[in-house]
C-alpha cells in the first residue's frame, strides 16, 4: 500500500491535467482529497509503526532485474518523521495553493507532481528510484517560480534549479561509485546494508573519498554554508506554496540522504568529515543569522533563518552519535512544520497586501490577529521557545554535539540568540506598534479554508513539542540502526 | 501531598487554555474564573502546610515524583516535581501574592478591551512561575526559565499598540536571554563532565549526592557556576543584564507587582539557592557573585534617587534589593537571600499596587504631579485616599527596614551576611541603606507634603478630578500586603529554610549603625523635596555625578553603541558578504548562465500545460537512460 503513496498525487495530477480549467471547484476537490488521502495514510502508518521494528511496510517489485533496479518502498522512523512533515506540509500548502490566483489548473498540476514526487523521495528504498523523484521535484518547481512567482523570479528559479541540480549531479557521482564499489548490482538500500555490514564496510581510503563528494552534493539541497546562496533568492521568489514545500520538506531531503546514504555506508568517512562539516554549519548558523538581521524583505528573512536553521540539523549529522542525530531529524520534522507555517503566514499578508517589507507593515495585531498570532507563533517557534519541537530538537543536537565540538556547540547557542533579534524585531514591526491607515480594509483569515493550515501546523509543533516522546519513539531505534 | 502539588501546577495553565479557548469575548468570566483559580491554588498551597512542616521537622524533605520526558539511551530529561521547604515557600510566595494581584487588576485593568488577554497571560506567568519553583531539574528549570521570559515578554508589551511597550517587551526578552545562553553553557559543560563519567544527570537530588562532582576541575567548577549564575543575572535583572527591568515598567502595573517585584525577577535568587551546592565549590564564583550583587545594589540605589517616575523609582529599588539577596546568596547566606526575598515580595508589591492606585487616581506617573493635588491642603491626599497612603508608608517603611516591620528582621540578616565580607562589601550594603531611606524619604516627601514651588508639567483635564480610593477589589490586597509588610517578620518562615551557617547575631552595632542611616537618609529625603523643588538639589551638592545618575551609568547608551557598531556592523558585513561574494563572485558563472537560461525559459512559459507534460516525459526518459548508461560506462 505505501508504494501507492507517490502515485496517489500523481493520478491526481493527471486528472487536473486533462479535466477543465473552469470547473476550479472540481479541481480544488481533486486536489484536496489527494492530499488528505495521503496525509491520513501516512498517519494510519504512523499509528500502526512499531518502533523497534526496522524497516516496514516494505513491499518491492523489480523493474529492471538485470541493472538490480526494483520499485522498492518502506518506513524506518527516519523516514516516517520525514513523511509525517510531508503529510503535515503538503496538505496545509494544498489548501494555501487552492487560494485564487489566475491559471490555477496548472498550478494544481505541479503542485500535485511536487507533493508526489516528494513522498516519492521519502518512501523508495531504492536509490533509483529515489533519485527519479528527486529529478521529478526539480521539474515543477521551475515553472512554479517563474510563472506565479515575484521579485526577480527567473533569476530566483535559475539559480534554486542549478544549484540542486549541481549538488545533485555531484551526489549522483558519488552514488555511482558508490554502486560500482559496492558491486552487487543492487540499488536496494536495505539489501545494500545487510551486505557490507557482513562484508565490514567499504575500504577506509574508499570512504574518505566519496563521503565528502556525497556531504557537499547532498549539502547543496540542505543549503551547507557556502553554497546555500540559492535559498534566500529561491525563496524569495516562489509562490507560497512552493516556499512551504520547498523550506519545509524538500530542503530537509538533503540531511535526508546524508544520513540514509552517507552515514549509513560511509560512516568511517563522513567521522573523517565531521569536523570541517561542523565548522561549516556553525559559520552557516552565525553567518545566516547575522545576514538575516539586515532583511528587511520579511522572505529573505525566513531565507537565510532557514539557512541558519539547517546548520544545526547538520550539526548534529557531524556529531553522529545517537542523541544529536535523534535532534537533527526532529529537527528536520520541526523547522519544516515552522518554516511552512511562516510562509504560509507571510504568504498570506502578501496576497493581499503585496508588500513584503517589515517596515510596511504595523499594528496587524489588532486587526489581523489571527494571522499574526500564527505568525508570532511561527516566530516564537524558530527562536526556540519551549513548547515547541524546535526547543526540543535544538537541545538535542547541544546536547549531543556538546562533547565533540564544544565550540561549534558555543557558536550554535549564540545563534539561538540572534535568531531572536530578527525574529522579535520583525514581530514588532509587522505585528505591534500602531496599525497602518494603509491596511484598515484588511480581512483576517476567515472560515476553515484559511486557518485550518495554521492550526494543523501550529498544533503538530506543540504536541511534538509537549511531547516529543511521540516523535523520538520512532526516531531513535532508527538512527541506532545507522550508528551500528 | 505530591498530588496536590501537581493540580496547584496544572490549574492556571488549564485556566488560561479555557480563556484563549471560550472567554476571550468573555472579560468578566475570564477574570473571575482566573482569580478563582489561583484562589485555590493557594488555598491548596496553605493546606499542604502541617504536612511540610511535619516532614521538615523529620528531615524527610525533600520529596520528588517525575515522569521521563525525554528518554534516550545515554541521556534522561525528566519532568517533575519536587517539594522542599526552598520550593514550599516559593509557592506561597506566587500564589498567594499572586492571589492577591490578580483580584487588584480586576479592577485595575476594568475596561481595557483585551481584559481577557491580560488574565491568560497572567495565568500563563503562573503556570511558568510554579514550573520553576516545583523543577526537579536543570532543563525543566531552564523550559520554565524561558517561559516566564515569554509570558514577561507578553506582559509587558501588553499595550502593543504603544511603541515603547513593545520594544521595552523585546529588550527584556532579548536582554535576559543573554543571560539564558550563559546558563545554557553552564548546564551543557556541567553535563560534558559528568557524562564523561557516563553518569550524566541533570536532577538536583542526583547532582546533589553525585561523586563526580569532586572529580571536576576548579577551572570548569568556576566556569559552571558562572554559567548558571548568569541565567539569574538575566532574570533577576543584575549588572550588567539590569537595563531592560527599569524599561519594563511600560506595562501595567499589577504586572510589574507581580512579576518585576515579587515573583519573576526574584527566581534568579531562588535558582542560586537552588543550585548553592554546585556554586559553593568553587569559592571564586562565590566571589564573583558577592560582588555583583553589591554592585547592582549600589548603583540601583544611586540611580533611584535622581528618577521622578514613581514607577521607575520602585523598579530601581527592586534592583537595588536583588542585588543585596544575591550578595547575600554569595557570601553563603542561602537563608538570609531567601528570607529577603519573601519579604520583599510583600513589601515591595505593596508598593507598586500602591502606586498603582495613585496612579488610577491621579492619572500621572511623575511624583511631582502627583505633589501638585497636595498643593492645595496640608496632607490633601493622606485625607482623600487613607487606605492606600496608609498602606503605602507601611511598605516604605519596610522597604528601609524600621523595626519591627518584615524588612527589618530581613535586612539585619542581609546586613549580617555583609558584615562577614571584605570590609568594602560591607561598606557599601550600609550605604544602600542610607540610599534606600533618602530616596523613599524624596517619594513620601514629594507626594504627600505640601508643596509650593512646583507647577505642573503637563495639564491634563482628569487632574481636575478628585481623587478618590478605588473600590474594594484594589483595597484588599493593598491592606492584606500591608499587614504582611509590617508582621511578615513574625511569620514562621525562617523555618522553612536552610539552616543558616553558623549564624551570629549582628547584635545592637548593626540595629544602631541601619536604624540610625535610615532615619538620616529618610529625613534628609523629605527635608529636601518636601517642597517639591527638583532643582535645588541637583544644582546644589550633586551637580556632578547627576548627569552620571541620570545617564543610568551610561550602561544603555554602551549597549546602543555596541549594537550599532558592532551587531550591525558585523551583520552589515555578512549581508554584503553575501551579496558581492557569496553571489555576485562566488555564483558569478551560474548567475550568468541562468541569465542565458531565463531568457529561453520566457519562451517556454507561453507553451501549453501538454507541452510542459512532454518536456516532463521527455525529461524523465533521458534521466532514465543517463543513469543506465552511467552505470554501464
Amino acid at each position: 500500500m505505501i508504494a501507492f503513496l507517490p502515485w496517489i498525487p500523481l493520478a491526481a495530477a493527471l486528472v487536473v491535467l486533462f479535466s477543465s480549467a473552469k470547473n476550479e471547484r472540481f479541481l480544488k476537490t481533486i486536489t484536496l482529497t489527494a492530499c488528505s488521502l495521503c496525509s491520513v495514510s501516512v498517519f494510519i502508518y504512523f499509528l500502526n509503526f512499531k518502533p523497534e521494528g526496522g524497516f516496514q511496510f516494505v513491499t518491492a517489485r523489480p523493474w529492471l532485474p538485470a541493472f538490480g533496479i526494483q520499485y522498492k518502498s518502506g518506513f524506518d522512523g527516519i523516514n516516517l518523521t520525514l513523511c509525517l512533515l510531508h503529510a503535515l506540509v503538503s496538505l496545509a500548502g494544498a489548501f494555501v495553493a487552492c487560494a485564487p490566483k489566475e491559471r490555477l489548473k496548472e498550478y494544481l498540476f505541479y503542485y500535485l507532481i511536487l507533493t508526489g514526487g516528494i513522498y516519492g523521495v521519502f518512501t523508495s528504498l531504492d536509490l533509483f528510484f529515489l533519485y527519479v523523484f528527486f529529478e521529478m521535484t526539480l521539474i515543477p518547481l521551475f515553472p512554479m517560480i517563474g510563472i506565479w512567482g515575484s521579485k526577480n523570479k527567473e533569476y530566483g528559479a535559475m539559480k534554486l534549479t542549478l544549484f540542486i541540480t549541481t549538488g545533485a549531479v555531484l551526489a549522483f557521482f558519488g552514488l555511482l561509485l558508490f554502486y560500482r564499489e559496492a558491486g552487487i548490482h543492487s540499488f536496494d538500500l536495505v539489501q545494500l546494508a545487510q551486505v557490507l555490514k557482513a562484508r565490514g564496510g567499504f575500504s577506509i581510503g574508499f570512504q574518505h573519498f566519496v563521503a565528502p563528494m556525497l556531504i557537499v552534493g547532498f549539502g547543496v539541497i540542505a543549503s551547507l554554508w557556502p553554497v546555500h546562496s540559492w535559498s534566500p533568492i529561491g525563496y524569495a521568489a516562489a509562490p507560497t506554496a512552493v516556499s512551504m514545500l520547498h523550506a519545509g520538506v524538500l530542503k530537509k531531503m538533503g540531511p535526508y540522504l546524508i544520513l540514509r546514504v552517507a552515514v549509513t555506508f560511509l560512516p568511517e568517512g563522513v567521522k573523517h568529515a565531521a569536523p570541517w562539516l561542523s565548522v561549516l554549519a556553525g559559520i552557516g548558523i552565525v553567518y545566516a543569522g547575522l545576514a538575516a538581521i539586515r532583511q528587511s524583505d520579511m522572505k529573505y528573512m525566513v531565507g537565510f533563518s532557514s539557512v541558519s536553521h539547517m546548520g544545526y540539523v547538520l550539526l548534529g549529522i557531524a556529531a553522529m552519535n545517537s542523541v544529536s542525530l535523534s535532534g537533527t531529524v526532529l529537527l528536520m520534522f520541526s523547522h519544516g512544520v515552522m518554516a511552512a507555517c511562516a510562509f504560509a503566514a507571510i504568504g498570506f499578508l502578501y496576497e493581499h497586501t503585496h508588500v513584503r517589507n517589515l517596515h510596511d507593515f504595523g499594528g496587524l495585531a489588532k486587526s489581523m490577529p489571527f494571522v499574526a498570532l500564527s505568525l508570532i507563533l511561527a516566530c516564537l517557534a524558530s527562536l526556540g521557545l519551549p513548547g515547541f519541537s524546535n526547543f526540543v530538537s535544538e537541545l538535542l543536537v547541544f546536547i549531543g554535539a556538546w562533547r565533540q565540538f564544544p565550540a561549534v556547540v558555543i557558536a550554535a547557542v549564540f545563534g539561538v540568540l540572534i535568531t531572536a533579534i530578527y525574529l522579535l524585531r520583525a514581530v514588532r514591526e509587522v505585528c505591534y506598534g500602531k496599525p497602518n491607515p494603509r491596511w484598515a480594509h484588511l480581512k483576517d483569515a476567515q472560515g476553515f479554508a484559511e486557518r485550518f493550515p495554521f492550526i494543523l501546523l501550529l498544533g503538530a509543533l506543540l504536541i511534538a513539542g509537549i511531547w516529543p516522546h511521540v516523535l523520538l519513539r520512532v526516531i531513535e531505534p532508527a538512527v541506532g540502526a545507522l550508528l551500528s | 501531598m505530591l498530588t496536590i502539588a501537581g493540580l496547584i501546577f496544572a490549574i492556571p495553565i488549564l485556566i488560561a487554555a479555557l480563556i484563549c479557548g471560550f472567554l476571550l469575548k468573555k472579560p468578566h468570566a475570564a477574570a473571575r474564573l482566573a482569580t478563582a483559580g489561583m484562589f485555590s491554588c493557594f488555598l491548596m498551597a496553605l493546606a499542604l502546610a502541617p504536612q511540610i512542616l511535619d516532614l521538615q521537622h523529620k528531615h524527610a524533605l525533600p520529596v520528588e515524583t517525575s515522569v521521563i520526558w525525554i528518554g534516550l539511551k545515554g541521556l534522561t530529561i525528566e519532568f517533575g516535581i519536587l517539594l522542599d521547604g526552598l520550593s514550599y515557600l516559593m509557592l506561597l510566595v506566587v500564589t498567594g501574592i499572586g492571589t492577591l494581584i490578580f483580584l487588584y487588576s480586576m479592577t485595575y485593568m476594568h475596561g481595557d478591551e483585551s481584559y481577557s488577554r491580560f488574565f491568560a497571560s497572567l495565568s500563563l506567568f503562573a503556570f511558568s512561575m510554579l514550573g520553576i519553583v516545583f523543577s526537579n531539574n536543570l532543563i525543566q528549570t531552564f523550559i520554565f526559565w524561558e517561559l516566564v521570559g515569554l509570558s514577561s515578554y507578553l506582559l509587558i508589551g501588553f499595550w502593543y499598540q504603544k511603541p515603547e511597550a513593545s520594544l521595552a517587551g523585546k529588550k527584556a526578552f532579548l536582554t535576559t536571554r543573554v543571560g539564558d545562553v550563559g546558563m545554557m553553557f553552564g548546564i551543557l559543560l556541567l553535563w560534558g563532565h559528568l557524562a564523561a563519567q557516563n553518569s550524566g544527570t541533570f536532577n538536583f537530588m542526583a547532582l546533589k549526592a553525585h561523586p563526580g562532582l569532586t572529580a571536576i576541575p576548579a577551572l570548569s567548577m568556576t566556569l559552571i557556576g558562572l554559567g548558571l549564575f548568569m541565567g539569574a543575572v538575566g532574570k533577576s535583572a543584575q549588572v550588567p543584564l539590569h537595563v531592560w527591568l527599569p524599561d519594563a515598567m511600560e506595562g501595567p502595573t499589577p504586572v510589574s507587582a507581580l512579576i518585576h517585584a515579587a515573583t519573576m525577577v526574584a527566581a534568579g535568587v531562588f535558582l542560586l539557592a537552588r543550585i548553592f551546592f554546585l556554586l559553593e565549590l568553587s569559592p571564586t564564583t562565590l566571589h564573583i557573585i558577592a560582588w555583583t550583587g553589591t554592585v547592582t545594589s549600589l548603583l540601583a540605589a544611586l540611580i533611584a534617587v535622581v528618577q521622578s517616575d514613581i514607577k521607575k523609582i520602585l523598579a530601581y529599588s527592586t534592583l537595588s534589593q536583588l542585588g543585596y539577596m544575591v550578595m547575600a546568596i554569595g557570601r553563603g547566606h542561602v537563608e538570609a537571600g531567601m528570607f529577603h526575598l519573601t519579604t520583599h515580595a510583600f513589601f515591595k508589591a505593596l508598593l507598586f499596587l500602591g502606586a498603582g492606585s495613585f496612579i488610577h487616581a491621579l492619572h500621572t506617573q511623575s511624583i511631582w504631579d502627583m505633589g501638585a493635588y497636595g498643593q492645595k491642603k496640608f496632607l490633601a491626599l493622606f485625607k482623600k485616599m487613607p487606605v492606600t497612603s496608609l498602606t503605602f508608608i507601611a511598605g516604605t517603611l519596610a522597604l528601609m527596614g524600621i523595626p519591627p516591620t518584615s524588612g527589618f528582621f530581613s535586612k539585619e540578616e542581609i546586613l549580617t551576611a555583609a558584615q562577614s565580607g571584605p570590609q568594602l562589601m560591607f561598606i557599601c550594603a550600609a550605604t544602600v541603606v542610607f540610599l534606600t531611606a533618602f530616596y523613599m524619604g524624596r517619594l513620601s516627601g514629594a507626594i504627600f507634603l505640601p508643596g509650593t514651588i512646583h507647577t505642573l508639567q503637563h495639564e491634563d483635564p482628569h487632574e481636575l478630578h478628585e481623587p478618590h480610593e478605588p473600590d474594594w477589589r484594589m483595597l484588599l490586597p493593598l491592606a492584606v500586603l500591608g499587614v504582611l509588610a509590617l508582621i511578615g517578620g513574625f511569620l514562621p518562615i525562617r523555618d522553612l529554610l536552610p539552616e543558616a551557617h553558623g549564624h551570629q547575631d549582628g547584635g545592637s552595632f548593626l540595629l544602631i549603625l541601619s536604624l540610625s542611616l535610615a532615619g538620616a537618609g529618610f529625613l534628609l529625603g523629605i527635608l529636601l523635596f518636601r517642597n517639591h523643588d527638583e532643582s535645588r538639589v541637583s544644582t546644589g551638592f550633586m551637580a556632578v555625578p547627576r548627569i552620571l545618575l541620570e545617564r543610568k551609568f551610561f550602561f544603555d547608551d554602551a549597549y546602543d553603541w555596541l549594537i550599532q557598531n558592532v551587531q550591525e556592523r558585523v551583520a552589515s558585513f555578512c549581508d554584503l558578504f553575501e551579496k558581492i561574494v557569496v553571489v555576485e563572485i562566488g555564483a558569478n558563472g551560474i548567475a550568468r548562465l541562468a541569465r542565458g537560461a531565463g531568457s529561453t525559459a520566457r519562451k517556454l512559459q507561453t507553451g501549453v500545460v501538454q507541452f510542459y507534460a512532454l518536456v516532463f516525459t521527455a525529461g524523465l526518459g533521458l534521466l532514465i537512460y543517463l543513469f543506465v548508461s552511467g552505470r554501464l560506462g
